[in-house]
């Protein structure tokens, strides 16, 4: 039996903060059933394996993987050749593809990302120890923190209560499979969706297909975005170590208000981007 | 050698710019907000900040001179200073931006009137450097220091000054009261920021009458009787000055219903009776710093 603490979680080589982590590999099969005959005669594969993986985090400010990752795969133009992270868990380690990211700035708490990556590959190895300690950051400062986000554009910080910020990227791949191969030749980044989700108090009714996310902000003229800085900026205002999440070209999909006993009228927005 | 000690002779209490007379007790504390994550992989943790950074507060008086702690029920924050000289106002205790979740008046035999109020603190507290402080809550301060002498005690009120206005008091021994008034609030935030965006009553406000009654021919209510049968009574209770019988404060109840009643009795007491009743205010309105509303109204001096 191996503690948590003795667990490695580690992309390419790099550590995460992980809280949890899961891991399940899926093997497709069907039932092999003749006519005549009462049972299967035998099982038969039914698509390809693959192993699906999902890690919670606590982002360090400037050295977020994931984000880092989105970042590469939206700006890519090598749709063909997607490239695999080398994933390693507690001793197991396998290719992965980033399925989806996604981070949350809920009131009063360290922001947390949420990642899924896929598997077409069978992975390798055993439970097994950590073979050497990741260097962790020591003190929360480098920590995303809801105290630290906002909304900025090009004009400064734009002034509009935001209660809770989510934002989600999704991607399609397609693995390529041909004859006489088990595994997949490559992997291909077909499109990917982004989401935003913002909570407000303010109701702004959708009034035709193509309102722009940045009206939510009110300041479209200057491209509206998610900042998040490092909590050490609450006591050092030199920090400006930053990650921005660009809203641009977002479109309004959804602006659902809902009410509840003992609390606000809240408006919750939801904005798209398709690449 | 010995240290110079800190006693009440040097702990001024003032809630905003004015002084509370007949003060018993200040407590006040606070808690940071952290809590150990542990990540995989490692046996280190962090300490991260988790949950809103707030304090409590709690104050208790003699009813002196007027009830300081009415004015607090309110949809409004009340900052709080403790100082050992009023003219040195950076050497402060205090707190700003408190809201009164609880009051309460009491008074038992044997017990000289009390008020005590419960804030919870969503700015700071602790010795805040004056520079720190929000414009109000300087000004308060400020104001402190250009009037230190505030007066004195003036009027103070007894158990023998306690004047209950109940039906069932008139021919039954009132041991004890207590009113409570439980002002629940909700905090809400927006991002960017550690203090919250706004802060409302989370209504109904609750206030709870309590009685102690040696019996003499206490009409007992039953349980079963509800809630086809309610038990409303309208009554009042006056706080008076010891020396003249003038209110210091009152309370008016009107329609409040009786939602406990315990009977207790032994070889060593007479059959004593303790009578809860409950009243819940939908909407608070106030007026000169008093609770005016068609459940409650209160006054002070």
């Amino acid at each position: 039996m191996i503690f948590f603490n003795n667990c490695d979680v580690r992309v390419n080589g790099t550590g995460l903060m992980a809280e949890s982590v899961s891991l399940s590999s899926q093997n497709s099969l069907r039932p092999i059933r003749p006519l005549g005959r009462k049972a299967q005669t035998s099982i038969e594969p039914d698509g390809a394996i693959s192993s699906d993986l999902s890690v919670s985090y606590y982002i360090e400010v400037g050295k977020d993987l994931g984000h880092a990752e989105v970042l590469e795969m939206k700006a890519t133009t090598d749709f063909e050749t997607l490239t695999p992270r080398q994933i390693t868990i507690a001793g197991i380690t396998g290719n992965f593809y980033l399925q989806s990211y996604k981070i949350r700035v809920s009131p009063n708490e360290a922001v947390k990302a949420d990642v899924t990556y896929k598997s077409f590959e069978p992975l390798s190895g055993q439970v097994a120890e950590k073979i050497n300690d990741i260097t962790f950051p020591t003190g929360y400062t480098g920590l995303a923190h809801y105290w630290t986000s906002e909304i900025r554009s090009d004009a400064g910080v734009v002034n509009v209560p935001i209660f809770n910020f989510a934002y989600s990227f999704n991607a399609r791949t397609d693995p390529v499979y041909t004859l006489g191969r088990k595994y997949p030749n490559q992997v291909l980044l077909i499109s990917s969706e982004e989401e935003v989700n913002v909570l407000k108090d303010q109701f702004k009714p959708i009034t035709f297909y193509g309102m722009s996310g940045c009206e939510e902000f009110e300041d479209c003229l200057n491209n509206p975005r998610l900042r998040l800085y490092p909590l050490g900026r609450l006591c050092d205002e030199n920090i400006n170590t930053y990650m921005e999440f660009d809203m641009s070209g977002a479109q309004v999909s959804a602006s659902n208000l809902s009410i509840n006993v003992n609390d606000f009228a809240k408006t919750e927005i939801i904005m798209k981007r398709y690449n | 050698m010995s240290f110079s000690l800190i006693n009440k002779d040097n702990q001024k209490l003032f809630l905003g710019s004015g002084q509370v007379f007949g003060a018993q007790s200040i407590e006040a504390s606070y808690r940071v907000n952290e809590a150990p994550v542990n990540f995989i992989g490692t046996r280190h943790f962090i300490k991260v900040p988790i949950g809103i950074q707030a304090g409590a507060v709690n104050l208790r008086a003699l009813v002196a001179n007027k009830d300081p702690f009415i004015k607090c029920i309110s949809e409004s924050t009340f900052n709080g200073f403790v100082l050992k000289d009023t003219s040195n106002i950076n050497d402060n205790y205090g707190f700003y931006s408190g809201y009164l979740t609880n009051y309460t008046s009491s008074c038992a035999i044997g017990q000289m009137p009390e008020v005590s109020a419960t804030f919870t603190v969503l700015g700071d507290l602790g010795k805040i450097p004056t520079g720190e402080m929000p414009a109000g809550a300087l000004a308060e301060l400020q104001y402190i220091q250009s009037n230190p002498n505030q007066g004195s005690i003036t009027k103070i009120s007894t158990p023998s000054n306690i004047e209950i206005t109940l039906d069932d008091a008139q021919t039954n021994l009132v041991n004890s009261y207590s009113v409570s008034i439980d002002v629940p609030r909700q905090d809400f935030y927006i991002m960017g920021s550690r203090f919250p965006h706004q802060i409302l009553i989370n209504y109904p406000i609750v206030a709870t009458v309590s009685f102690q009654i040696i019996v003499n021919d206490y009409d007992f209510s039953s349980f079963r009787g509800f809630p086809c049968k309610q038990t409303l009574k309208n009554f009042e209770i006056n706080i008076k000055n010891e020396a003249d019988a003038t209110a210091i404060t009152s309370f008016r109840f009107s329609g409040i219903e009786l939602v406990a009643e315990s009977y207790s009795v032994n070889t060593e007491d007479n059959l004593v009776v303790n009578a809860e009743y409950r009243s819940y205010i939908p909407i608070l309105t106030t007026s000169s710093g008093n609770i005016n509303t068609p459940e409650l109204i209160t006054s002070t001096s």
